[in-house]
């Protein structure tokens, strides 16, 4: 499996690729746009300056920085929508990032595909988490625009993962695995990222009130036992115990998302990441593997925030609240097996 | 009341109160359609100035809001037989629920060669659509308001930022703007897209764009996702953040209000200047955030003839 990682200047070009990325991409806001749509509209879905770059001479170079260590760079044009003026220029965008020797482009909009299959530019199309391939019809669908590669939304299961993948054996699958989590799916979501100091989801469901009928005491202990549980949802998810489950079920590409973030959380991802790609391909599976996943994941809290982040995390690991994929039947067998009431055996012994 | 020029706008119900459809089945058209305008004034007035012309069934947001298949064609068949066209509102879909959407969808199929009538499938998610074009050819894809891409921010009401400003045209602008994007559309038979009014208010003429386009009323769609608070409240602490599970429809009598921590008040500066004070608030009801559109109210609708709509589709009872 090879690890994607956002970049977002010249200098980390080495740095990342150091670290073990084995792909990078990065957004762009060209000068022609920023003149006429600012940051404000852009190419993507980080409406902000921080993590897009400002140039194509930036671009190019990381172009030929990467391609000289045998790396590919993609770049995003994953924003949801564009207007009939954003066409305009669209065109010309493309054929410049054509120039460029860009391999390829990651896009969510389909009357961008449409205009990229139209124009037979030779990029690799990526298909963005962004236009919700849910189910294998979708895949399916995607694929008529010369798809070669998907990345699945945040909040498809591993197991629907393989129900997906198992038809296209010729398509690459892309799925997160660390950094960047949503509450609500991003592509369906119609809110701005970067509107004020915080997404909408944080801003809102920190003042979230309920309304409605309530049965009892037991409802309105659920209700905010619930609401507390989601707020402590951590920013940084986290599916490293899952990489033995996609790996089985078709994925070819582990993203860490979040190109706003600092250099050193992602260079933090790189590591912890392809330490575990190193113990999954070691054969290490179960409730061995997962220790040694979530000790790892707590050392890195720990250097970004001491040990009340490393003591947060590893609550967060035990009740899946920060876990991309809580669904994974091995994590739901642990959590069930740790906190469940016993098992009974046969004839009422507890077990 | 006139859409566009010469064409009328005419109205849909969006029930999702299978109570009232359960009234329609059993008493008829008049008697659903005078508990509707008791119970919503709103409506009751839209009623009188707009004809009624087809039902919404089905679930936009959620499959587990979707009635049984015998249930879901008893009620279909309701709607054809009191003499109304329908519309079948589908949600976003996961493999865990793209065979029963598949059953539905041929049931519905089956309903529509029986009857010999054109029934419309709304579409939310571009697996179905593939799957409608495929294999039900006979059914009419039109593009639902989740796939309807156009920024939709409540706290756009809060913004005084000079940056926005200047590309407020831009945002106040879909991808149905965008010819490319409606040949893409028209390359999958879609004809008709439904949207809604976001609060930075809608740049947009759907027939000098040459589509038919519905507008829904009175809330507008924001967000949703797969988790769900609702049904995670009586879900054991470690399986609350599990994605697939059972549910016993607790959004229909549960949600949340959710309000932007910043604000205790704003003034909202419109087209016309400034106006009341405002505090953006939104309802999580199941997995969907929605808030209420301004426009919801009758002086709005009578504007709505400039966007080019000729459909407005009004939910009745909960947001859904």
């Amino acid at each position: 499996m090879k690890v994607v990682v956002p970049i977002r200047s010249v200098r980390e070009t080495d740095i990342l690729i150091d670290d073990g990325a084995d792909e990078l991409f990065c957004g762009i806001v060209p000068p022609e746009w920023k003149r006429r749509f600012g940051f404000e509209s852009p190419l993507n879905r980080r409406e902000t300056a921080t993590g897009n770059l400002a140039s194509y001479a930036d671009l190019q170079e990381i172009v030929a920085g990467a391609h000289d260590r045998g790396v590919d760079v993609h770049v995003t044009l994953n924003a949801h929508c564009y207007a009939q003026e954003h066409y305009q220029v669209l065109p010309s965008v493309l054929g410049r990032l054509a120039r460029l020797d860009v391999d390829g482009v990651i896009v969510a909009d389909p009357g961008l595909l449409f205009l990229i299959k139209k124009m037979r530019l030779p990029f690799r199309v990526v298909v963005s988490g962004e236009a919700m391939a849910t189910t294998a019809a979708a895949v399916a669908l995607w694929r008529t625009y010369n798809a070669a590669r998907v990345i699945l939304p945040r909040q498809v299961t591993p197991t629907e993962m393989g129900r997906i993948t198992r038809p296209f054996a010729d398509m690459e699958f892309e799925a997160f695995v660390f950094s960047d989590d949503c509450f609500f799916e991003g592509g369906v979501c119609n809110t701005i990222h970067h509107f004020s100091s915080d997404t909408f989801c944080h801003e809102f469901l920190q003042r979230a009130e309920g309304w409605g009928r309530m049965r009892g005491m037991g409802d309105l202990v659920g209700r905010g036992l619930t609401l507390d549980y989601f707020l402590r949802m951590k920013r940084t998810a986290c599916g490293i115990c899952s990489l033995g489950t996609l790996k089985k079920n078709g994925i070819t590409h582990l993203k860490i998302p979040g190109r706003t973030g600092p250099l050193e959380s992602r260079r933090a991802g790189i590591r912890l990441v392809r330490d575990a790609v190193t113990l999954i391909r070691a054969g290490r599976a179960g409730e061995k593997m997962i220790a040694q996943m979530t000790q790892w994941r707590q050392a890195v809290e720990e250097a970004a925030g001491g040990r009340d982040a490393a003591e947060a995390q590893r609550l967060a690991c035990l009740l899946g609240n920060s876990c991309y994929y809580p669904d994974d039947p091995v994590l739901k067998k642990k959590r069930r097996d740790d906190f469940g009431p016993p098992r009974r055996k046969k004839r009422g012994a507890l077990r | 009341m006139k859409g566009t020029a010469g064409k009328k706008l005419n109205l849909a119900l969006n029930v999702t109160d299978h109570r009232m459809l359960d009234l329609l089945r059993r008493r008829g058209l008049r008697v659903l359609v005078a508990a509707l305008r008791h119970q919503d004034a709103d409506l009751s007035r839209l009623l009188d100035s707009l004809k009624l012309e087809r039902v919404y069934l089905g679930a936009e947001f959620c499959w587990h809001r979707m009635p049984g298949a015998r249930t879901l064609l008893k009620y279909a068949d309701a709607v054809i037989d009191n003499g109304l066209a329908l519309a079948f509102q589908t949600p976003v879909v996961y493999m865990e629920s793209f065979g029963l959407m598949e059953k539905l969808l041929a049931g519905i199929e089956r309903l529509a060669r029986r009857k010999g009538k054109k029934i419309e499938v709304v579409v939310n998610d571009w697996g179905l659509l593939w799957l409608v074009r495929e294999r039900f050819g006979r059914l009419e894809p039109v593009l639902g308001r989740v796939l309807f891409k156009i920024k939709k921010d409540p706290r756009f009401v809060l913004s005084r930022d000079k940056n926005f400003s200047k590309v407020l045209g831009s945002v106040r602008r879909s991808s149905a703007s965008a010819s490319i994007y409606r040949k893409f559309l028209s390359s999958w038979g879609i004809r008709r897209v439904e949207c809604d009014l976001p609060e930075q208010g809608l740049n947009m003429d759907f027939r000098k764009a040459g589509l038919e386009a519905s507008v829904h009323l009175p809330y507008t769609y924001v967000t949703s996702g797969r988790r769900c608070l609702a049904s995670a409240m009586a879900a054991p602490l470690w399986e609350k953040g599990l994605l697939v599970r059972d549910c016993r429809q607790e959004c229909r009598t549960q949600g949340y209000v959710m309000s932007c921590t910043r604000s205790s008040g704003y003034l909202f500066r419109g087209d016309e200047g400034f106006s009341r004070i405002k505090r953006p608030e939104a309802f999580l009801v199941g997995k969907a955030v929605l808030t209420r559109s301004a426009a919801a109210d009758p002086a709005g609708v009578s504007t709505l003839s400039r966007y080019g709509f000729s459909r407005v589709v009004w939910t009745a009872g909960a947001a859904h």
